[in-house]
């Protein structure tokens, strides 16, 4: 059996060639290259390290994809606590009644609008002008990564067009203007995030 | 008079067409040691805070909450629904809302 | 209802470096961009050292917050994934403290978890995957053991961050980390 208690019989430990595997140190790097039990011993310590990462791979699977439903609640909870923004007043019926809105729930609907426009995902966002007074002009800044191949020439009109149909129909801001521009172009290269795409059990 | 049961209240504003949650009328993690307060105890900031109003004697009564609304509805039109069903709730006590608009989801806006 | 967006996403295709220095301009598109390429890696990390998906959405959550109001410290936007996992790490073995002093709030999903996990190797075997017995051998393993071997193997630490996160010294993860591989190695060549 390559794996001793603690020490090899040439008196290194496994504690050493632990630390080895992880930082590439050792005190004697000469030794290691010339024993067969340290040589042996590292095997089976770096066969464990490769199951390892097999052993997270399938545990990434396991936990899904950064587009499902838990991720999602995760980040509409974010949404709602971290940097809802200043407050947009809405109309009241009712003298004394505080109605309004978040502009962290404002720029999110923008996002949702822009994202939902093949190859296009919105950036940075911003309402410029002041928002906590009614009526008060205000223009919508929205900065856009756009795939590379997808003309947004004449597709601008249209996001443009959809923004404010959103915004006319859940805000009552007075929008002046709606600025997009175009920030990144990215290149469609094979995304590397550590997902599998096997399904979950 | 009593005030209003929070949780009446909270059936109330759910019950609002275009409803699609109610949130804690106040950030509950807007620090982490809120976050850890509620995860420790399992306790969670109420959903709707029925308040006396300020100064009022007992015929008054301030309700705050934040909802969220399906894009399906236009959000200001169903504040104020919420806003008039609490106050129906309500009647005849005389109270001040407080609704706030904090997310807008559900089936892609058009 | 499902009105999110599960299509393919600009955003995905963004480097890591370019998402964290935007995410740290207060751009919250970025920094969701970013929950979704790790959070998986991050849930699956609290999940190993908590015991449950049910711990593991809390942890992430907290994780994220507690990155999202402290983007300004961190130094090398290219290194955020160790970053986010570092924290993960961090806050699940707070999570665990917080349930010693609550055990009331240890779900039926952990008792399940770890008891399935410790009482049946022999599943394992019959499972006939390597990766099950690694598991389950995991799962036998002393908690302080199992804790230094999966924020180094899953959160990809260092020993002095391990240390810092489990709040001994380093000379003792890294005694922690040999023993828990020794016996770990030992178990699957057994098995093998």
């Amino acid at each position: 059996m390559s794996i001793p208690n603690d020490n090899l019989e040439c008196g290194h430990s496994l504690e050493g060639l632990s630390t080895y595997l992880d930082t590439g140190g050792i005190p004697d790097p000469q030794h290691l290259e010339e024993c067969p039990e340290c040589q042996a011993a590292l095997a089976s310590l770096r066969n464990l390290k490769a199951l390892g990462s097999e052993f997270l791979g399938e545990e990434i699977a396991a936990a899904g994809k950064g587009t499902d439903a838990w991720m999602q609640s995760i980040l509409d909870n974010l949404r709602l606590e971290v940097r809802p923004g200043r407050t947009i007043p809405l109309r009241s019926d009712h003298p004394g009644d505080t109605l309004s809105e978040t502009e962290g729930a404002i720029t999110a609907l923008v996002r949702a609008v822009g994202d939902a426009l093949d190859g296009v995902a919105v950036g940075k966002c911003r309402l410029r002008g002041d928002i906590t007074v009614p009526g008060a002009p205000v223009t919508l800044e929205v900065q856009l990564a756009v795939l590379y191949g997808h003309q947004m020439i004449g597709r601008a009109s249209a996001l443009r067009e959809r923004l404010a149909v959103a915004l006319a129909r859940h805000t009552e801001l007075n929008v002046a203007a709606i600025d997009l521009a175009v920030s990144d172009v990215l290149q469609p290269l094979q995304a590397t995030p550590p997902t599998s795409e096997e399904n979950q059990p | 008079m009593n005030l209003p049961q929070a949780d009446e209240v909270y059936d109330v504003i759910m019950a609002v067409d275009g409803v699609t949650a109610v949130y804690p009328a106040r950030a509950g993690w807007q620090n982490l040691a809120g976050a850890a307060l509620g995860a420790v105890t399992g306790v969670q900031p109420p959903a709707v805070l029925v308040l006396p109003a300020a100064g009022a004697d007992s015929t008054a009564a301030e309700v705050r909450t934040r909802i969220g609304v399906s894009s399906a509805h236009r959000a200001p039109d169903v504040c104020r629904d919420v806003a008039s069903a609490i106050r129906h709730h309500c009647h005849p006590l005389s109270v001040t809302v407080d609704v706030q608009v904090a997310a807008i989801s559900g089936p892609r806006p058009s | 209802m499902d009105g999110q967006t599960p299509l393919p996403h600009g955003l995905e295709l963004v480097p890591d470096a370019i998402l964290a220095g935007r995410a740290s301009d207060g751009d919250t598109a970025a920094f969701e961009a970013l929950a979704r390429r790790y959070g998986p890696q991050m849930r699956a990390c609290a999940r190993r050292i908590t015991g449950s998906f049910a711990d593991a959405d809390d942890v992430v959550q907290e994780s994220l917050m507690q990155a999202w109001n402290q983007l300004d410290t961190l130094r090398d936007n290219g290194a955020v994934k160790g970053w986010l996992l570092r924290i993960t790490g961090s806050r699940s073995i707070d999570h665990l403290r917080r349930r010693k002093v609550h055990p009331e709030l240890a779900t039926a999903e952990n008792e399940a978890t770890a008891a399935g996990a410790a009482s049946n190797p022999e599943s394992a075997v019959l499972n006939g995957s390597r990766v099950a017995a690694l598991r389950s051998a995991l799962a036998r393993l002393p908690e302080e053991q199992r804790r230094c071997w999966v924020l180094k193997e899953f959160g990809d630490q260092s020993y002095e961050e391990i240390a810092s996160t489990l709040k001994i010294s380093a000379d003792s993860v890294r005694g922690r980390l040999a023993r828990a591989r020794i016996t770990l190695a030992r178990e699957m060549e057994e098995w093998r």
